[in-house]
């Protein structure tokens, strides 16, 4: 019985502690936090040496390049990001094709064609996704 | 399977518990204690709707709200909270909700709602309030870059004033930092703002990058000619120079951000060293 | 468990303030599905229905719970617990499922059910089949289903014909990637893009250009030329891909909008 008691009281008085310690915790993240590295996983989950090879040049190319830049591209996700989407889905040759008609299409002049992405404020372009035709989402 | 036990909770609700208002008010509360949140608001929600005489919205709205508080839905449970304050007089009460109320705009990082709420606050709060009331407030002075305020409310919090004291003196320093500065430099020569936020990773690959095109338009111009070299190098190099400048700027921002939230995280330390924390 | 049941709903009837009667729980059911707390009113019915077992309008409100919370698959798997033979749905539930299945897209599912029930009249079921061709876009099956149509004056059948006449008007993807493939950017400007198909076109002949004047300059031997060259093939591909692409856009936007129309045409008839 009595170690029953002891066993409650315990518990009781860690609960508490943790209590006080959520208290403070809870506000530990109301300032930014300032970190701006970017996680690109995009390039992560190759599948074959070709995909592997693409995804050091697009590593390569946001490490060095892209992290020196403006944020010169209207679409999210952005073209480097598109080209490895691409050729990740659709192989070497296509993924090439598509991503040179991307660039070609990066000029910010047509953006009536695109939905807008409004937490990035850029247009909305994704290789892997085809515009799905929307169905009577709207039936009451 | 789901369904089954869905189907389980429910007839067992039913038996065991709430048939009436009252039952169902205490069932809420059960759960509430036993920290099922989200089975306890849809519970509570029940009642409000029944409660044609509003005998109990009055005790549901803050129960509703914590429940959300603690389920992290803090924009939701601000709003219960607002509905909590007008529906009861108590003027202690009426504190309570608006400190918790704070509390969800500073975590939502909403510090001009937060700010609005404070100054709602009477002016005289018991002890147990007080306290609550200081550690809003020396947060949200800190976020708000009002530090001299914020010093004097954290003082009042942490034991260890000297500490306090000691980090305040390293948020003057960070002051200094100017990304304006950090952008001139880097417009002057790409790469020194970096280098001088301490950022040398980001300042050497600009200076290569800037540098390795200037070089290679120059030797485009003499080789070939200039006409030639405005339009294959140019471009570039203006995009990469203007990019880093800007780029500066904003790296000596986030550096900012990162020793405030440093300072503001070890300042929060002190204060849970410093003992009763509500 | 019946019993037991029945117990507690006489139980219930003695108790005056009791909020979990029938009549109570049914107007919170239906005040939760109005104010748009669709997953709390799925729960709320499920009830119900459990409660009394042979009310239609409380299937159908579940039903509706269910799409409206998206819980489309679920709604799906209920049916077979409603009513045990599929083809003797009454009227509004069978509507009702019908919506489920089509938000759904499990197209062909939904036709079976429909074309096999016996409460939709023939007429309902021609309806129902063109909506979900339209739908699909499947608009050549669109076409034979709305000419079985018997009553001709009906607004919905009238509607969708209209709608199936203006379908016609399409660009085809094929002239689009021939035209991009003679003139760089003209499939472009074909599918109302012009102002990417400008930028193709200065992308594709400045790299031709380019390439050009490195082989006169340098001859074939040296890399530049080459690679000016491959990079404006590479666009010259890319464009005739974007042409056929633009097209395609095009014409889904152009069949995205009747499907608009006929969701609203669909909504006010049923």
């Amino acid at each position: 019985m009595k170690y029953i008691v002891i066993k409650f009281l315990f518990l009781g008085l860690l609960l508490l502690k943790n209590d006080a310690q959520a208290q403070v915790s809870l506000y530990r993240n109301v300032l930014p936090s300032g970190d701006i590295k970017k996680e690109y996983v995009e390039a992560k989950n190759n599948k074959n040496e070709v995909q592997v090879v693409f995804s050091g040049l697009f590593l390569f190319y946001k490490t060095f390049f892209s992290s020196q830049d403006l944020t010169v591209c209207t679409f999210s996700p952005s073209c480097s990001e598109y080209g490895i989407l691409a050729v990740k889905k659709y192989g070497m040759i296509k993924g090439g094709v598509m991503t040179m008609d991307r660039l070609t299409r990066c000029n910010g002049l047509s953006p009536h064609n695109y939905e807008f992405d409004k937490t990035t404020m850029l247009l909305k372009d994704d290789p892997r996704i085809t515009p799905a035709v929307s169905v009577v989402s709207n039936i009451k | 399977m789901k369904r089954v036990l869905f189907l389980i909770l429910i007839t067992n609700s039913l038996t065991s518990f709430g048939q009436s208002l009252e039952q169902t008010f205490d069932f809420a509360n059960q759960l509430y204690k036993q920290k099922s949140y989200q089975n306890a608001v849809e519970a509570y929600k029940r009642v409000v709707y029944f409660d044609s005489t509003s005998l109990y919205s009055k005790q549901i709205y803050p129960k509703i709200a914590d429940c959300l508080f603690n389920l992290q839905k803090y924009q939701e449970s601000a709003d219960y909270y607002d509905l909590a304050y007008f529906s009861t007089e108590d003027s202690l009460l009426k504190d309570t909700h608006i400190l918790k109320k704070i509390s969800c705009f500073l975590i939502l990082q909403q510090y001009d709602y937060a700010e609005i709420e404070l100054l709602n606050l009477d002016s005289d709060l018991p002890d147990s309030l007080e306290y609550d009331k200081n550690f809003c407030e020396a947060i949200l002075r800190f976020a708000k870059e009002e530090y001299d305020l914020s010093e004097q409310i954290f003082k009042k919090l942490a034991s260890d004033t000297l500490a306090v004291n000691a980090l305040f003196d390293k948020n003057t320093k960070v002051s200094k930092i100017s990304p304006k500065k950090a952008k001139i430099m880097s417009m002057i020569m790409p790469g020194l703002g970096q280098l001088y936020v301490g950022d040398v990773k980001n300042g050497l690959n600009s200076f290569i990058l800037s540098a390795g095109l200037f070089a290679l338009g120059v030797r485009s111009a003499i080789i070939n000619n200039p006409l030639d070299a405005a339009i294959s190098v140019l471009p570039w190099f203006q995009r990469y120079y203007q990019g880093g400048f800007k780029k500066a700027e904003l790296i000596a921002i986030a550096k900012i951000q990162e020793k405030r939230y440093k300072i503001y995280n070890q300042l929060l330390d002190e204060v849970e060293k410093g003992g009763v924390l509500r | 468990m019946r019993l037991l049941l029945l117990l507690f709903s006489i139980s219930f009837t003695l108790s005056g303030q009791d909020i979990f009667t029938f009549e109570k729980s049914r107007k919170y059911g239906d005040y939760l599905l109005k104010s748009g707390q669709f997953e709390l009113a799925s729960k709320e019915f499920e009830r119900l229905v459990y409660l009394s077992s042979n009310n239609d309008t409380l299937k159908t409100n579940l039903l509706k719970a269910y799409r409206l919370s998206n819980q489309t698959t679920l709604g799906i798997e209920k049916l077979s617990v409603l009513y045990a033979d599929k083809t003797k749905v009454p009227y509004s539930p069978a509507l009702e499922f019908s919506k489920l299945q089509m938000q759904n897209q499990s197209w062909q599912q939904a036709k079976e059910f429909w074309n096999k029930n016996e409460s939709f009249s023939s007429d309902d079921k021609v309806l129902l089949n063109v909506t979900s061709d339209i739908f699909n876009n499947d608009f050549k099956s669109a076409r034979v289903n709305i000419s079985q149509i018997s009553n001709q004056e009906n607004e919905l059948g009238i509607g969708y014909r209209s709608i199936l006449e203006k379908e016609v008007r399409k660009k085809s993807p094929g002239l689009a990637a021939l035209m991009s493939a003679v003139v760089p950017g003209t499939g472009k400007a074909y599918s109302n893009n012009w102002k990417d198909g400008i930028v193709s076109l200065f992308f594709t002949a400045g790299m031709a250009f380019q390439s050009y004047r490195s082989f006169n300059k340098y001859g074939t031997n040296n890399h530049r030329g080459w690679i000016y060259g491959g990079i404006g093939l590479g666009f010259y591909l890319g464009n005739i891909y974007g042409s056929v692409k633009s097209t395609k856009d095009y014409n889904r936007k152009k069949i995205n909008a009747l499907q608009h129309e006929a969701s609203a045409l669909f909504n006010t008839y049923y």
